[in-house]
């Protein structure tokens, strides 16, 4: 039994397909199954696989030739004695089944209608074929209310197959739901995002800190001021600060002319909104204490949260701190704030079991810090012994003392 | 035979008739040794009516001939060369070696060709004629054709319009009493076919075909006849067809009566043996005689060497000359 | 520009040639004191005298293959053949002499004769009056066939066949002699062969044909567009040669064809028109070639019959319809 390898339509919008590799040589044993050719178009690859076992009995189409879809590519027969009638080769060969999955009749030439795909039993006109064979389209699908298929029915049924893929396409594309505007925010965001991605080689690194202290720190300020409230982002801000002053590499910019120092630092605080994030900065931070710093916060996230920042209230940060601890989150990878040249992720606090100085498992609360550098201005040493550093107060607060 | 002719008249003469015999023998030879191609029908023991009645012509005169046209091609002056070469199917022939042995024709020469369709040649020298008419320029025009082609209806038809027009053309029948299998008298009613003449009042003459001062003085009187304005004759040269039909025609229809006339033809009329007599009554020397014997030898050794050495056409001639003018496109569809 | 009929611009091109060429004659049976059985040598023998316009005896086998011999002799003659039906007394001298002598002497002699054969029915002149029998000289390879539909190109084809060095076979169609047309008053009107020409543009479906069936192609056309369809009516003019460029530009334009012509439909050369489309233009075509063409019968003498024999207008529009639905 012959049976035919035809291009397939994997798609409603393919029209050809391109041979890239036959697997197996004309006489080469195949089984159901085995790939015998990679194919491919401007949107698919795949492999063609053999419907029948047998013999490779003959390829019509060469490597790297594109054919129209359901053009023969070759023959699968029992033996090489076979006959496949008279297979003519390349884009002539007729469509062949209308999908690959079909078992295609035996080549005879006296087949009778089973044989659908044969020329002679569809009755068209020689115009209307080479038009179908243009648009890629199998002249046994084309209806027509005339004994002979014209040029006019193939073009027409050409047409409704454009219009009910677009209209299906049209369906798919509408599942996803309404389209909105992007607001300015959001526009802006996705800008500077992309801006920072694009530009600065970005690496983030990250360490679970034992946040035991902190938390007792935080306690003990707020214990003494309940009216105004530290956060431990404030107190961060603070610890990210101080360790800059000992550590300045990573306060720093990126320009186009060099790396410019910064003379104070002044560190933004990602600020979330209900449809976005305003990151306002908190200037020369390495000078004041946290309860000062914790007002500024304050009132900037309010003014935030009214939409009232300025651009003095928005400008010259040299570092930023985004929390997302709030949420749940352990690490993450922020995005530089160009033109600084790193930004701090802050994680949850979460209580976990650790390993004590007597090498016991006890209860511990660990926080995860995530260092994101701007590998252009650092490498991966400095940003990590600003890690540590920040890492250590977290730890250990006394150590910013020292 | 009278004896008024010069030596030279009559060595022009015997040249004449012998080309054509030395011609024709060779070819049948060639022929039988598979060197020419189709049907060749030889004119051997007729060829002083061609050379008698051409010796009548002018060079600026015209002759068409029929399916036997060696004959009277080569007495108008077609080349022997060329003529075996066409024969041979060689691109040297006069032909090319597309006509062949049919259609031999040398239009430089006034030959304007044999015909294979019996009678055809007829009308074609009645146009001849009628150009030379028209244009009323002194040129005659012979029509050779046999006693067969005088049954024909446009060999009557042609007759009658060189009559009444006056037509500068001479009908020259070769009455060799066959048309392939069929002897003359069988399908004609008349005696001879010069009487035919009587029809369309014109001269009829019947000579002698075998005696080739006969033909010269009988066709040369037709001759001057036309060219003055006098119209048309018909001039019936009684000879025999002792060899058969063509080349190859095996001639089982001949009784025994008619082989042995063509026997007695043969050896007893060979026109070119009573004109070697008449030669030598007439006091033409014999060294003359062998001298015309072996030049005409040589030439025609010659023309076999020359159309055996000769290439056959390219094949890009096949389509070549069908038509005068956008022959390819004519062709093409 | 005048208004002439066919016969007189028939007849003008003869003379015209004539004056130009000592070596044009024309001959044939009446065509010198009667002037033509159709009037188109009418008062030519007047001027050229009686041998250069000479009436022959009924003759044709001898004074055709005379033409044909007069011309191997560099005369141009203009042979009428009073009907083409007379082909069957006529043949050889056209076939196996004037066809074939430029091939068979290898190139030494022209025969640049013209064949003047009038053709068609439609004038209730029974079976042996009525063929139009181009399509068996079309098969004779070295006969150029050329046959005009109406007066201007009845002349300047008529011209450039006197002109042409090959042997002509020019068919005009004895209902065309009378019909009158603009015949631009150049000196030298000549219409080339192998040269067709579209009378009426179209999109929808081709209209092959020449001669007098062309005008019912015309008058199909007419119809057609009643009914939307836009047909476009190719006038072959020149049978061989063919110009084939012509036909291919149309049918590749319209994809669907019908030829139409007065000789009967089987071996005519409409049958010829349709392999050569099908094997070099077939994938042009959206439908099969129809052939319009008269009834493969004799031509029947009674009015009513005659005309259920040969194609009209109607007919031909008809088929257009059938070719362009199926």
């Amino acid at each position: 039994m012959v049976t035919k390898i035809v291009m397939p339509q994997l798609g409603t919008t393919m029209t050809e397909g391109t041979v890239q590799r036959w697997h197996k040589a004309v006489g080469d044993p195949v089984r159901k199954g085995e790939v015998l050719l990679d194919i491919s178009t401007d949107k698919y690859a795949a492999e063609i696989e053999s419907e029948a076992d047998g013999v490779l009995r003959a390829t019509l189409i060469q490597e790297g030739d594109e054919v129209p879809v359901l053009a023969v590519l070759g023959f699968i027969a029992d033996d090489m004695s076979e006959d496949i009638g008279e297979a003519t080769p390349a884009p002539r060969a007729e469509a062949a089944s209308t999908s690959a999955a079909e078992p295609a009749a035996e080549v005879k030439q006296a087949a009778p209608v089973a044989s659908e795909s044969e020329p002679g039993c569809v009755k068209a006109s020689p115009l209307a074929r080479k038009t179908a064979k243009e648009m890629g389209i199998d002249i046994a699908l084309v209806p027509s209310n005339r004994a002979r298929i014209k040029q006019a029915d193939v073009i027409r049924y050409g047409e409704s197959l454009r219009q009910q893929s677009a209209v299906a396409l049209a369906a798919v594309q509408s599942d996803e739901g309404d389209v909105e505007p992007l607001t300015p925010m959001r526009k802006v965001i996705g800008a500077r995002m992309t801006q920072s991605i694009v530009t600065a080689p970005q690496v983030t690194e990250m360490r679970e800190v034992n946040a035991g202290k902190l938390i007792a720190l935080r306690g003990r300020i707020n214990a003494r001021n309940p009216d105004g409230k530290v956060s431990y982002g404030d107190i961060l801000a603070k610890m990210v600060a101080t360790a800059l002053v000992n550590r300045p590499a990573m306060n720093a910019s990126m320009t186009e002319v060099g790396i410019r120092r910064g003379r104070g630092v002044h560190i933004g605080l990602a600020v979330a909104l209900t449809d976005g994030l305003v990151v306002p900065v908190i200037r020369d931070v390495e000078r004041k204490g946290i309860r000062q710093i914790a007002k500024e916060s304050a009132a900037l996230v309010e003014k935030a949260r009214e939409n009232s920042l300025t651009a003095v209230d928005t400008e010259g940060a040299t570092f930023t701190i985004s929390n997302l601890g709030g949420y749940g989150v352990d690490g993450f990878t922020p995005i530089v704030n160009l033109p600084e040249c790193g930004i701090l992720g802050l994680g949850r606090i979460v209580r976990k079991p650790v390993v004590d100085e007597n090498d016991q498992v006890v209860a511990g609360d660990v926080m995860t810090l995530s260092l994101t550098f701007d590998h252009r201005v650092v490498d991966g040493a400095t940003a990590a012994m600003l890690l540590a550093l920040i890492a250590g107060y977290v730890e250990d607060p006394e150590h910013m003392l020292l | 035979m009278t004896g008024k002719y010069s030596k030279d008249f009559m060595l022009k003469a015997y040249e004449n008739m012998l080309r054509i015999r030395e011609f024709e023998q060779t070819a049948i030879n060639c022929s039988l040794k598979g060197m020419t191609f189709g049907n060749l029908h030889p004119c051997v023991y007729q060829e002083a009516i061609p050379a008698g009645a051409v010796l009548a012509l002018e060079e600026q005169d015209y002759v068409t001939a029929s399916h036997r046209g060696h004959g009277s091609s080569i007495a108008k002056g077609a080349r022997t060369d060329e003529m075996m070469a066409e024969l041979f199917g060689k691109k040297t022939g006069c032909c090319g070696g597309k006509g062949g042995s049919l259609h031999v024709t040398d239009v430089s020469k006034g030959v304007l060709g044999a015909n294979g369709i019996v009678a055809a040649g007829i009308p074609l020298a009645g146009g001849s004629a009628l150009a030379s008419k028209i244009r009323g320029t002194d040129e005659v025009t012979i029509a050779f054709f046999g006693d067969g082609a005088s049954n024909a209806g446009v060999f009557h038809e042609t007759m009658n319009m060189a009559a009444a027009w006056k037509l500068p053309l001479v009908f020259v029948c070769e009455n060799n009493s066959w048309a392939v299998s069929v002897r003359i008298d069988r399908v004609t009613n008349t005696d001879n076919i010069a009487v035919r003449a009587k029809g369309y009042d014109i001269p009829g003459n019947s000579v002698d075909g075998n005696d080739i001062i006969a033909v010269y003085e009988a066709v040369k009187e037709a001759v001057d006849f036309a060219r003055a304005g006098n119209g048309p004759s018909l001039i019936e040269c009684t000879t025999y067809r002792v060899l058969a039909h063509n080349v190859g025609d095996p001639m089982k229809y001949r009784t025994q009566k008619e082989i042995d006339d063509a026997k007695y033809w043969q050896t007893k009329r060979d026109p070119l043996i009573l004109f070697r007599d008449y030669m030598a009554k007439h006091k033409v020397p014999q060294k003359d005689v062998e001298t015309v014997d072996a030049a005409i030898h040589e030439e025609i050794k010659k023309a076999v060497e020359f159309a055996s050495a000769s290439a056959y056409p390219d094949a890009d001639t096949l389509t070549t000359d069908v038509y005068a003018s956008d022959n390819e496109r004519c062709v093409a569809r | 520009m005048s208004r002439i009929s066919m016969s007189n611009a028939i007849r003008d091109a003869i003379c015209e040639e004539m004056r130009h060429d000592n070596n044009v004659f024309i001959m044939g049976e009446d065509v010198g004191v009667s002037g033509g059985a159709f009037g188109c040598s009418k008062d030519l023998m007047q001027e050229f005298g009686e041998f250069r316009v000479l009436d022959t005896p009924i003759s044709e086998m001898a004074f055709t293959g005379m033409g044909v011999g007069a011309a191997m002799r560099g005369m141009r003659p203009v042979v009428e053949i009073m009907f083409d039906d007379f082909l069957g007394v006529c043949l050889d001298p056209i076939m196996n002499q004037a066809a074939k002598i430029r091939y068979m002497t290898g190139g030494q002699a022209n025969v640049p004769v013209v064949f003047r054969l009038p053709m068609g029915c439609g004038r209730r002149n029974a079976a042996q009056h009525s063929q139009c029998l181009e399509a068996l000289l079309t098969h004779i390879p070295g006969l150029k066939v050329v046959a005009p539909s109406t007066p201007w190109e009845a002349k300047g084809l008529l011209k450039t066949a006197i002109r042409d060095d090959s042997p002509v076979a020019y068919f005009e169609h004895k209902l065309l002699y009378a019909g009158k047309g603009e015949v631009p008053e150049e000196d030298d009107l000549l219409v080339p062969f192998g040269q067709a020409a579209v009378k009426r543009q179209g999109k929808d479906i081709t209209l092959i044909s020449w001669s007098r069936q062309l005008l019912f192609c015309e008058d199909a056309a007419v119809e057609l567009t009643k009914e939307g369809i836009d047909a476009e009516v190719l006038d072959l003019r020149s049978l061989v040669p063919l110009d084939w460029d012509a036909i291919h530009a149309s049918v590749s334009k319209t994809h669907h064809v019908v030829i139409v012509h007065e000789g009967v439909k089987r071996s005519g050369f409409g049958a010829e028109l349709s392999a050569q489309i099908s094997e070099e233009l077939f994938d042009d075509l959206d439908a099969p070639v129809e052939r319009v063409a008269s009834l493969n019968i004799v031509a029947p003498y009674t009015g009513p019959l005659e005309d259920l024999y040969f194609p009209n207008s109607q007919r031909i529009a008809e088929a257009a319809k059938r070719v362009l639905s199926q």
